[in-house]
Formats: C-alpha cells, sequence, structure tokens
C-alpha cells in the first residue's frame, strides 16, 4: 500500500494539469444538473450525463485548489464518484434557500428508520461475524463492505469517527448499491456524505500530523473515510498538508449547507430503509458479496493497511474521536440526528463469560464426580419418566438419606451462591438430554394466574396425548425451569410460588427450581416437593485451573498469586471472576485490590477486624472506619460488649495500671461515641457519622489493637434495655394502681415502697401460712393491686444473691390466696384494658393454678351472678350473651363491699374487663 | 392493712408536722380566695404532695378525697394513641405528663384544654376555678413546658396550675416566673425522729431513741424512707432493740457491694463483672445519678486524698455525659474503668514509694 500511495503521489501533479481544462465547464453543468435534482427529488429524472461530469470537475478542481486529490482512481473504484469542492458552491446556495426546512420534518422519521437500522445492523453483524472466519483478512472487505453492511460495532475498534458517521452514510451507500446505476439524485446526498468525510479525515488528520508518516496517515484515514474515500488518501502529499488543514477550518460553514441535499433524498431513502430492515441479512449480504468483489484487486494492498493499522496505539484513535466528536457538533447544529452519536465502543466482541460458558456438562468447574450435584440431576433428570410413569410406588425419601437419586420428587431445586453456575448446569443438563426447555426467570411475571394459564398449557401435555400420540407418555420431552424463584415477590408475583407447588404436584413434566438461598423462609414450602440439590462454592484449586487456561488463551499473563486472590476476593463467583480478568485483560491493570469484591461482612468479623493488631498492618485510617460502616447502628453495641475481652499488645512486663489505662482510653472514647450518637439521632446530623465511627469503633480498635481472647458476644445492651423497658412498664402500671394510696413518684415507689409492700403482703403468709391470707388480700386490696401486679412487685423487687420470698411460702398458702382472690375478684378503682398481654409474666406456679380457679368459679355460680347483677343497679356493664357477662357481674358485686366511695362503675367494668377474658378461654 | 407511711399521712395543713410557719401561709393564700400558679418543689420524700393534698382539701374541702381514676386518651399528629391514667376529683385533675414519655406535649395541651375550657358546674362550689395537679413537671420534656407556659396564661381565669418537681432546675425559667414557687426542704433529723416517735405511739410501740436517730441518719432525710424503714424495723423484729440492724433498700446494698468489687481488684475481666451488676441497676430503673452519688461515694471513701478530686471530678463528669447520651451503661462503665485505672495507677507509684 505504501509504494502505491507513493506512486500516486508521483502521479498526481501530471494527472491534475491535464484535466484542468475542462473544468470551468463542469462546473456550469454541474451546477444546473444538482439544482434540477434537488427540485424534482425523484430518481426518474436523473441522468448518467450529469454523475460522470461532475467527477471530472471534481477532480480538475481539487487539484486546481488543492491539488490534493488524484482523479483517476476514484472513478475506477467506485464507478459514480461526487463532486468534490466543486460541487460545493451549488449546494450551498440551495441549501440557503429552502432546504433546512426539509431537514427538520424528515428527522423524526428518519431517526426511527435509523433505530430501526440500527438493530438489524447489530444482528447482521453477529451473522456476519459467524460466518467470517478469517478476522484479520476479512479487515480489508471489511473496511470496503461494512459501510454497506453497517459493521458500525466493529467499525468502532478500527475507526472511531466512524460511528459516527456511519448510519447515514451507511444508509445512503445501501440505497445505491442496490440501485446499482449511479443515479442522479444519490450524488448530492453521496457528495455531502463524502465531503463530510474528508473533513472527518483532514481532522482526523490534524491532531496525528506530524507524527505520523504518510503511509501509516493513509491507512489511518481509509479506516475513517470509508472506501469512497480511499483514492483521495493516496493522493494526499505529505506537503500538502498544510492545505489540507485550512480546508478543515474552511469545511465548516460549508458543511451544514452540504447535508441539506442529502437530507432531501432521505424521504425516499427512508422507505428503502424500512423494506431493508424486514429484510433483514439478505439485502446487507447481497450488496456485500457484489462489494467484495469489486474490492478484491483491491484488497491486496489493503491488505498491508490493516495490518499497519491493527498496530495502531489506541492515543492516535481517540484523538482522531475527540475531534470528529467535536466537528459534529459544530457542524451539525440539529443534534437530533442520531447518526452523529457515537456508539460506545465495546472492548471486546464477546464477553469472556459467554465466550467460556461451559460447552458441556464435563466443563462446569468444581462438578465433575458422580457425587455432583450435576451427576444428580442428570441423573435425575434422565430417569425422571421412568421414576414419574413407571407405576413403581415412590415413597418419600427420609431428609437425612444420603444417595437419595430424587426420584421421589417431581422437581428439583438447585441452590448455591450467585456465580457458581447453576443457570448453566441447568441449561447444559437439558441440551444434554434432549430436553426442550421453558424458563421462567425473574424477569417474567409469574404470578399465580400466568403461571397457571401459560405454564400449564406448555407442559402438561399429558390431557391431550392420547389424541394425538396414541398413548405414549410424552411426545416431545419438555422440562420447565424456574430461575430464581426466589426472586418471586411482590405484587407482581403473588400466588406465584403456591401455584409452582400445585404445577409441581400435577405436574407430568421434570420441573427445575433455582434459587440462591434455600433456606429462606420463602423457600420452605417449595423444599418440601422438590429434591433438594445444594451448590456449593468450587475450591479455589478448581477454580484456578478453569482460570488459567482462559487467561492462557487470552494471552493473559496473571501470576499465580494474584490469581488467587482474585479468585478469593470474588469469593468463588465465577461469573465474576471472569468479569475481572476479561477487565484486567482490557485494562493492563495490575491493581487487584481494585477488584475487591465488596461483600458485607457480619457484625462480628468487623469486631474481630477492628481490635485485630494484624489487620490493622495493611489498614488506612479508612479502612478502619469503613468497618464501623459494615452496619453503623449495631457496631458500637458490638465495640462496646467486647472490648473488654481484648487483649492488647503490651509487653507482659508492662504494668498493669498502663494495661488498664488502655481500657479506661478505649471506655471513654466509647463514652464519646454514644454521646455523638445522641446528638446524631436526635438532631438527624448524619453527617457526623465517621466522627461516631471514630469514637465508636477506630479509638478503641487502636488503643487496644491486639487480638479478642474470647468468643466474641452479641450486644447484651439490647436484652438489657428491653428488659429495662418491660419492668419500667411495670413499675407504671404499680405506681398507676397505688396512686390513690400512694403520693410518691414512680422512682419514690421503686427506690422506697416496693420491699416494703411486697413484705406487707406476704409477710402475713410466710408467718401464719393459709391463715394470714385475707390478711394479704386487705393488703391487696387496700392499695388497689392486681393479682398481676403482685408478680411485678416481686420480679422488680428481686436483686441477684437475694432470696425470693415467694420460695418461702407454701404452695398451699400460694393456691389459696389465688382461690380467695379470685373468689373475691380484684376491686378496682380503675379500668384494666381487656386485653392483656398474653404471658408478660413469667412461668409461677399462680397463673396456672389462677387457671384452675377460673374454671371452678365458672362452674359454680352462673346463675346466682345473673340476680345480683340485677339487684346492683349501679352497675353499667355491658352484659355479654356469652359467660363473660355472668362473671363480670360476680367481680362487680363481690366490689361493691369492698370500695363504696371508688366508683363502683369502674369496678364493674374491671369485672366485664376479667368477663371478657374469661370468655375467651 | 396499710403501711404506717400512707396510715398516718397528715391531710390537713394544720396537722403537718413540720414547716408549720409555711403551713399557716398556704392557709393563708387559700382563705383569700385566689392564688396563683404554684410550683412546689423539694426532695423526694419531704411532703411536697402531702402538703399540695392538704391545700386543696382546704381549698375545696373533703370533697377532693373523693377520688377517681380515669384513662384519658390522646392521639398524636402521627396517629398514635396514647392512654394517660389521670386521678381526679370533683374539683381537681392529677396527671403525671411524663407518663406518656415523649408526646407529653400533646398530653399537656390536650389535658389543660380540656379541663380548663369548662367553668366549675357547681355554682355553689367554693371555687371559679379548677385545679390541675401536674407531678413530675421536672421531668417534662422541653417542649411540654413551652406548650405549658401558654397555656398556663390563656387559661388562669379557669383553672389554677399546681406543679410539682423535686427540683426547679429542670424547669424552664418562663415556667418558674409564672409559678409562685413553694420550696419544700426535707425535714431534719429532729424532725424526722419526732415523727417516728409519733407514729410508734400511736401504734402503741415502744422505740428507742438510738434506733431512731439511726433511722434517720441512714434515711438521708428523707421521711417517707425514715417511715418504711421504720416499719420494716418492726416487722423484722419487736419488741426493738436500740442496735438491731437496720433494713436498707436492696438496691443501696447492691451498689455498695459494686463498689466493693471495685475496689478488689482493677482488671478488664473485673470490669466485666461490674458491668453486669451496672446492667442489674440499670435494668431495675436505678437513676444514673443515684448510682454515681454511692458509688462515689463508697469509692472516695478508699481513696487517697490526693486522687479523691480527681475521681470526683470523673463522677461529675460522666454522670454528665449519661445525661448527654442515650446509654447509660456505656458512661458508667467508661468512669469504672477510669476509676481503675487512676486507681491502679496510684497504688502502683505508692507501693514504689514505699519500696
Amino acid at each position: 500500500m505504501s509504494k502505491d500511495i507513493r506512486s500516486f503521489f508521483n502521479a498526481s501533479p501530471k494527472a491534475a494539469t491535464s484535466k484542468l481544462s475542462s473544468k470551468t465547464n463542469g462546473i456550469a453543468n454541474t451546477k444546473k444538473k444538482k439544482r434540477a435534482v434537488i427540485e424534482s427529488d425523484s430518481d426518474e429524472e436523473a441522468t448518467p450525463t450529469v454523475v460522470k461530469k461532475p467527477k471530472q470537475n471534481e477532480v480538475k478542481k481539487k487539484t486546481e485548489t488543492t491539488s490534493k486529490y488524484f482523479p483517476a482512481s476514484a472513478k475506477d473504484v467506485f464507478g459514480s464518484a461526487p463532486v468534490k469542492r466543486v460541487s460545493r458552491s451549488p449546494v450551498k446556495k440551495k441549501a440557503k434557500t429552502d432546504e433546512l426546512k426539509i431537514e427538520e420534518h424528515d428527522d423524526s422519521d428518519f431517526e426511527a428508520a435509523l433505530l430501526q437500522l440500527d438493530v438489524t445492523e447489530q444482528w447482521c453483524y453477529n451473522q456476519l461475524m459467524k460466518t467470517s472466519s478469517s478476522h484479520k483478512n476479512g479487515e480489508s472487505s471489511k473496511t470496503a463492505s461494512p459501510e454497506k453492511s453497517k459493521e458500525s460495532p466493529s467499525k468502532p475498534k478500527e475507526s472511531p469517527s466512524k460511528p459516527k458517521e456511519s448510519p447515514s452514510k451507511s444508509i445512503v451507500r445501501k440505497d445505491e448499491r442496490k440501485k446499482e446505476s449511479p443515479s442522479k439524485t444519490d450524488s448530492p446526498k453521496r457528495e455531502s456524505s463524502r465531503i463530510r468525510n474528508k473533513s472527518e479525515c483532514s481532522t482526523k488528520e490534524s491532531p496525528i500530523k506530524k507524527e505520523s508518516p504518510p503511509k501509516k496517515r493513509g491507512s489511518l484515514k481509509k479506516e475513517v473515510i470509508s472506501e469512497d474515500e480511499e483514492e483521495d488518501d493516496r493522493k494526499v502529499s505529505p506537503a500538502k498538508r498544510n492545505s489540507l488543514t485550512k480546508k478543515e477550518t474552511l469545511k465548516e460553514s460549508p458543511m451544514k449547507k452540504l447535508e441539506v441535499p442529502k437530507v432531501s433524498s432521505e424521504s425516499k431513502v427512508r422507505s428503502k430503509l424500512q423494506a431493508f430492515a424486514k429484510t433483514g441479512s439478505k439485502s446487507v449480504s447481497e450488496p456485500e458479496a457484489k462489494r467484495v468483489k469489486v474490492e478484491e484487486e483491491k484488497q491486496s494492498s489493503i491488505k498491508k493497511e490493516t495490518l499497519l493499522f491493527s498496530s495502531e496505539t489506541p492515543s492516535s484513535q481517540s484523538s482522531g474521536y475527540e475531534s470528529s466528536g467535536s466537528i459534529s457538533s459544530s457542524t451539525q447544529p440539529s443534534s437530533s440526528n442520531p447518526s452523529t452519536v457515537p456508539t460506545p465502543v465495546p472492548i471486546n466482541d464477546q464477553l469472556w463469560v459467554e465466550k467460556y460458558k461451559p460447552q458441556s456438562v464435563k466443563h462446569i468447574v468444581g462438578q465433575q464426580g458422580p457425587k455432583s450435584c450435576v451427576a444428580k440431576l442428570m441423573n435425575w433428570l434422565q430417569n425422571w419418566h421412568k421414576n414419574q410413569f413407571g407405576g413403581r410406588k415412590l415413597v418419600r425419601p427420609s431428609p437425612w438419606a444420603k444417595d437419595d437419586d430424587g426420584a421421589y420428587f417431581k422437581a428439583a431445586l438447585l441452590s448455591g451462591r450467585p456465580g457458581v453456575g447453576k443457570t448453566t448446569t441447568a441449561h447444559l443438563v437439558c441440551k444434554e438430554l434432549g430436553f426442550d426447555m421453558v424458563e421462567f426467570n425473574a424477569s417474567d411475571t409469574r404470578s399465580k394466574r400466568l403461571l397457571h394459564e401459560e405454564v400449564t398449557e406448555l407442559l402438561s401435555s399429558k390431557s391431550l396425548n392420547p389424541y394425538f400420540s396414541g398413548g405414549k407418555a410424552v411426545t416431545s420431552k419438555h422440562c420447565l425451569v424456574m430461575d430464581e424463584v426466589d426472586g418471586m415477590a411482590g405484587n407482581e408475583d403473588r400466588g406465584g410460588m403456591q401455584e409452582l407447588i400445585q404445577l409441581i404436584k400435577t405436574s407430568k413434566v421434570p420441573i427445575i427450581c433455582m434459587c440462591n438461598d434455600r433456606s429462606h423462609p420463602k423457600m420452605r414450602s417449595l423444599l418440601n416437593y422438590c429434591f433438594d440439590l445444594s451448590f456449593s462454592r468450587p475450591r479455589i484449586e478448581q477454580l484456578r485451573g478453569a482460570m488459567m487456561s482462559i487467561c492462557f488463551k487470552e494471552k493473559l499473563k496473571l501470576p499465580k498469586d494474584v490469581l488467587d486472590n482474585i479468585i478469593t476476593n470474588c469469593e468463588q463467583d465465577i461469573r465474576l471472576i471472569l468479569n475481572h480478568l476479561s477487565m484486567l485483560a482490557a485494562n493492563n491493570l495490575t491493581d487487584i485490590e481494585a477488584i475487591k469484591k465488596h461483600t458485607k461482612l457480619g457484625p462480628w468479623d468487623v469486631l474481630r477486624k477492628v481490635f485485630s493488631a494484624a489487620d490493622h498492618k495493611t489498614m488506612s485510617i479508612y479502612d478502619k472506619s469503613d468497618l464501623f460502616f459494615h452496619d453503623y447502628s449495631i457496631a458500637p453495641l458490638f465495640v462496646q460488649e467486647n472490648y473488654l475481652s481484648v487483649v492488647p499488645n503490651l509487653p507482659d512486663s508492662a504494668k498493669k495500671s498502663k494495661r488498664m489505662a488502655l481500657f479506661a482510653d478505649a471506655a471513654e472514647s466509647i463514652s464519646y461515641g454514644d454521646l455523638t450518637d445522641k446528638i446524631l439521632r436526635s438532631t438527624n446530623s448524619w453527617s457526623l457519622l465517621p466522627t461516631q465511627a471514630m469514637f465508636a469503633s477506630v479509638i478503641p480498635g487502636t488503643v487496644l489493637e491486639g487480638y479478642i481472647g474470647n468468643k466474641i458476644n452479641f450486644p447484651a445492651w439490647l436484652g438489657k434495655n428491653s428488659r429495662r423497658n418491660k419492668l419500667d412498664r411495670f413499675l407504671q402500671e404499680i405506681h398507676q394502681h397505688t396512686r390513690l394510696r400512694v403520693s410518691g413518684s414512680k422512682q419514690a415507689i421503686n427506690l422506697d415502697y416496693l420491699v416494703s409492700l411486697r413484705d406487707l403482703i406476704l409477710q402475713p403468709l410466710i408467718r401464719n401460712g393459709t391463715e394470714g391470707v385475707p390478711q394479704a388480700l386487705a393488703a391487696l386490696q387496700n392499695y388497689d393491686l392486681v393479682k398481676e401486679d403482685l408478680e411485678s412487685l416481686l420480679e422488680l423487687s428481686q436483686w441477684p444473691d437475694k432470696k425470693d420470698p415467694m420460695s418461702l411460702i407454701e404452695s398451699k398458702t400460694k393456691a389459696a390466696l389465688t382461690r380467695a382472690y379470685n373468689k373475691t375478684g380484684p376491686a378496682c378503682p380503675y379500668a384494666i384494658p381487656s386485653v392483656k398481654k398474653g404471658s408478660k409474666r413469667g412461668p409461677s406456679d399462680e397463673t396456672d393454678e389462677l387457671g384452675i380457679e377460673d374454671g371452678d368459679a365458672e362452674g359454680d355460680d352462673p346463675d346466682d351472678e345473673e340476680d345480683d347483677n340485677l339487684d346492683d343497679g349501679m352497675i353499667v356493664v355491658k352484659k355479654t350473651a356469652n359467660k363473660g357477662g355472668a362473671s363480670s357481674s360476680k367481680g362487680a358485686s363481690t366490689s361493691k363491699g369492698a370500695s363504696t366511695s371508688r366508683g363502683a362503675p369502674k369496678a364493674g367494668a374491671r369485672g366485664g374487663g376479667r368477663g371478657g377474658k374469661r370468655g375467651k378461654k | 392493712m396499710t403501711l404506717w407511711v400512707d396510715k398516718y399521712r397528715p391531710n390537713s395543713l394544720l396537722k403537718l408536722d413540720y414547716h408549720k410557719s409555711q403551713a399557716t401561709q398556704l392557709k393563708n393564700l387559700v382563705q383569700q380566695g385566689d392564688f396563683p400558679h404554684l410550683l412546689f418543689y423539694g426532695p423526694s420524700g419531704a411532703g411536697k404532695k402531702t402538703r399540695i393534698m392538704a391545700l386543696l382539701r382546704e381549698l375545696y374541702g373533703s370533697g377532693v378525697e373523693r377520688l377517681r381514676m380515669e384513662h384519658m386518651n390522646f392521639t398524636t399528629p402521627s396517629n398514635k394513641k396514647i392512654e394517660v391514667m389521670t386521678v381526679a376529683s370533683n374539683y381537681h385533675i392529677e396527671v403525671n405528663p411524663s407518663d406518656a414519655g415523649i408526646y407529653d406535649r400533646i398530653v399537656v395541651m390536650e389535658l389543660i384544654k380540656n379541663a380548663a375550657a369548662t367553668h366549675q358546674l357547681d355554682s355553689s362550689g367554693q371555687r371559679d376555678f379548677k385545679v390541675i395537679l401536674l407531678t413530675e413537671v421536672d421531668r417534662l420534656s422541653k417542649d411540654a413546658q413551652h406548650a405549658l407556659r401558654r397555656t398556663m396564661e390563656k387559661y388562669v381565669a379557669t383553672c389554677r396550675l399546681i406543679l410539682c418537681a423535686n427540683s426547679t432546675s429542670q424547669v424552664i425559667p418562663a415556667i418558674r416566673s409564672r409559678c409562685l414557687s413553694i420550696r419544700v426542704s426535707a425535714p431534719t433529723k429532729p424532725e424526722i425522729t419526732s415523727i417516728l416517735f409519733n407514729i410508734c405511739r400511736k401504734e402503741g410501740l415502744q422505740l428507742p431513741e438510738d434506733l431512731a436517730d439511726r433511722i434517720a441518719d441512714k434515711c438521708d432525710r428523707n421521711l417517707r424512707r425514715a417511715i418504711l424503714m421504720c416499719e420494716a424495723c418492726k416487722v423484722k423484729q419487736y419488741p426493738f432493740t436500740s442496735n438491731q440492724p437496720i433494713v436498707e433498700p436492696d438496691w443501696l446494698t447492691f451498689i455498695q457491694d459494686t463498689a466493693r468489687s471495685i475496689l478488689s481488684e482493677q482488671s478488664p475481666k473485673k470490669l466485666l463483672e461490674v458491668r453486669a451488676k451496672l446492667y442489674e441497676m440499670l435494668v431495675h430503673g436505678i437513676p444514673t445519678d443515684l448510682i454515681f452519688k454511692f458509688l462515689l461515694r463508697d469509692l472516695a471513701k478508699s481513696c487517697d486524698m490526693t486522687i479523691k478530686t480527681e475521681v470526683t471530678e470523673l463522677a461529675a463528669k460522666y454522670e454528665h455525659q449519661v445525661h448527654k447520651g442515650s446509654k447509660d451503661i456505656f458512661h458508667l462503665e467508661a468512669f469504672v474503668a477510669r476509676f481503675m485505672s487512676v486507681y491502679l495507677k496510684f497504688m502502683e507509684e505508692s507501693v514504689r514509694g514505699m519500696i
């Protein structure tokens, strides 16, 4: 190629001068014809004569003004070479007047067409990639053909400026190629596109102008410009670079106008495009083939160029890219044209995850061997029909059975962490056993209705079977794959799980379910119906082998320890490892730390790290404070709970006081952490969190650097706090109940009254046994306490290593007290909420006896109580139809004597409350 | 069966045993017919509530003793239902707004509006205002106190507020200035002993003077505690002997026990044990200021003069932090840890000095 270019360079001046004479005529001609074309806007009016003339003119003009372009080759290669410099002036005039409008209408439609095209393009490209075996050699044909078939994805890699242009340009080209005849209408458009290309190439050149030798430049340009411009490039002589840059500056104003004629033909193009989009690959491949033929002669020379290009540094690519981008924005004020937006450049043609997907069951990493999940699944699936329809009575295996083949189950549940290969396994197993897969995953709505409608129709082929296949069990082997079943949630998938279970029960086909966490509550019901296959993470050694081979194939050199590091950091997630490897390959990254899988540590692990001197060596203060943020609500509690069991790194000779001082410092810091926490939460100043991290975690961790001696405890604070609240509630109840008698506040009751009150009630029982019961009851009633209060009283006044006074009382006496209490019933001046908290008391003998006594009391005297109820006019009780009403009146009637001055209605209400409770029993 | 402390509570101003001049002043105040809002304050067990009830009786007659208890329901703006129990007679209503926790503001506003919006129905009633008795005002949130000060002025025609607090330090100045503050100081030891003698005489018991003095010493000038202690002594052993042990509250002995264990050994391991004890106290709802107070008292006893000030300062610092923070145990523990460190250092230094 380089030789070719030189030869062209040498030849160019001669050719230019020879054609100079016919220049002026040509200009006039083209002007006229162009105008006609634009106005009529139809193919029919195009005449072949016009095509030729502009070409000639163009060449002449070029040689005159810039003397850059070599005339001969363009025609040879492309047949209808458009006018370059010359055509600019006529078009400019046109555009000024009316063409801008046209552009505006057509834009939206055109865009839509383009979008459609993009889709087909992508598809076509994929097809193409598959068919073209020689990637590198095909480059030349690609550089030529892609414009036709729009290989935007492949192009961008080579020619950064192309993606911007490719859609519009390629549309035009394709259009031309389909027609095959160089029509007049095309010419303006081609001109414009070509001029744009030219401008691009020139701009692209500018940044690298100085350092790039001519041949390289030629090659670079060639890709950018596409085949039409090839000859132009060759003509560019190093000497004329200055003029080129001039052109670049000039070009901007004409560019706007030049684009307009192209657009005028767009309306026509559009319809063709749509047709093209429909026909897809056919239309592409056709011109493709022709193209290749045309280009074949050129290829030998082009090949060299492409090789050169492939060694091009990314810097030059990117610079070209940028410059083209800037031009597109400056030259095209209407940015709505999608053709100007550069498509993202894929790093590689295929994701490694896809590329190195296991192709057969044998290639699944870590799943070899007869005991592996894959083998079990295969076995299960293979024998499914035999098992299910074999007429054999299937027994549910015990959940602990070791070597169960899952014959009983109609479904299998594959579970395991992400990236262990569950989905791949299911797919491959189905493929190898020749099952047709019907897959539903989280992206499908799997509500009850939908599952029912779609899946049952799809899969329960049994019912219609006799009609079609004459009694054969199943015509074709189906398999339902329900991926990500744990993602069945929310309104979308409501009832999906139940339906799935129903489906499994009645299924005539095997069902494979997949989930991440089989111990999740949602999975529990499903698990009963599934053959449970739990995938474990492959070991590092297993993964290392597989990854090494991939690295080798990709020519990625990684030291073993680095690879191991990646694997462990990714937590053996194959998918993640592959992604990281491909990222490494693409970026030449060596920073392995950056790819660490950010997993959330549990508070236990966090705590160990907080105090671990070994870990601190590699941690910055930020890393330390990050530990706090794994769970900032519980971290301070964990630190506080466990900092005392840390063994700090101190020499044995260190004084005890020094050691203690460290702990005191840590405790002080923790205390400050709590202050921060209070401010943070009460004023919503969450920006203080880092401060809290310092106080609550980093400082104690640093001060007490060492290791944790004991096992790490869960924060006791939570439990203590809830117990504190519970006791406080008891206290409040007692306070409220005794309010009429006792003047003190809640705290006074707690500090002073409690024991006296307790003793007042219990002493008679302790001293006199059963004889003391009336006294105890009187005390209870005097202070308006109910039975529950006595128990809370006991709990509140109980301190560790103090004897429980209740233990001094004989159980006989307790029973007597309970009986007596129930007989008289509680008489309180306050209403007790009828809904009592279920088991708020700890287990004690009394509660049991209370229950028994309740039964007795009810059995004894419902009738008497009815009478009492009638007598007692003061009592306003909601009469309930059930027994509750009866017993309520009982409570009320007894309360009459006990308290006269305290409102009897309340007592009634109390009775009603109890009655209601009893009625429920 | 009633405790002495409740049985022998004086129910009229004239029957009060101490601060008699104050009692007569109150009587005069009431007899004038009208009085401003009152703020009773003084330590626990000094007789604030007794005085208030006597005042109310003076005001309305024995009708105030016919009490009823009611649950009042309030709805917060966030639609949370709160239930507060009130004690009311026909003439007054008593409520402890701090029962409602952080929603005390709603309680204060709603309750006072309800109660104050209506005039006394009974035209022959002695007074044309009702009394709202708010207890534990010092535990009201600042919001509630601010809500209170406006309502205090607004409804002054129909109701008088009597506020009851342990200390005015937690009451905002705005409220203090709107009330006539009445300080009910704790009874002196002779007053306590004389009251104990009176009670024992009424019970028909012989109380040795020594025992009465010792009770008065132990009770921390808290009359309620003194009477309860006295009764507890009677339960434990009667006839009294002058040297019989006085039953101290369990929580107090527990704190002393904790202090002993702190002094016995200073190590992280011991601190863990102490933490368990501190938790126990907190769970039982022993106020942290009391814990600090008694811990400090016991710890300082065995400290040398040189570190006494330091320890006291520490206690003050961490007690302050308890109030500013949210998790009491953190600060209590930090105090103990720091004390251990200081104490150990001092011990080591003094041992070295001796060698």
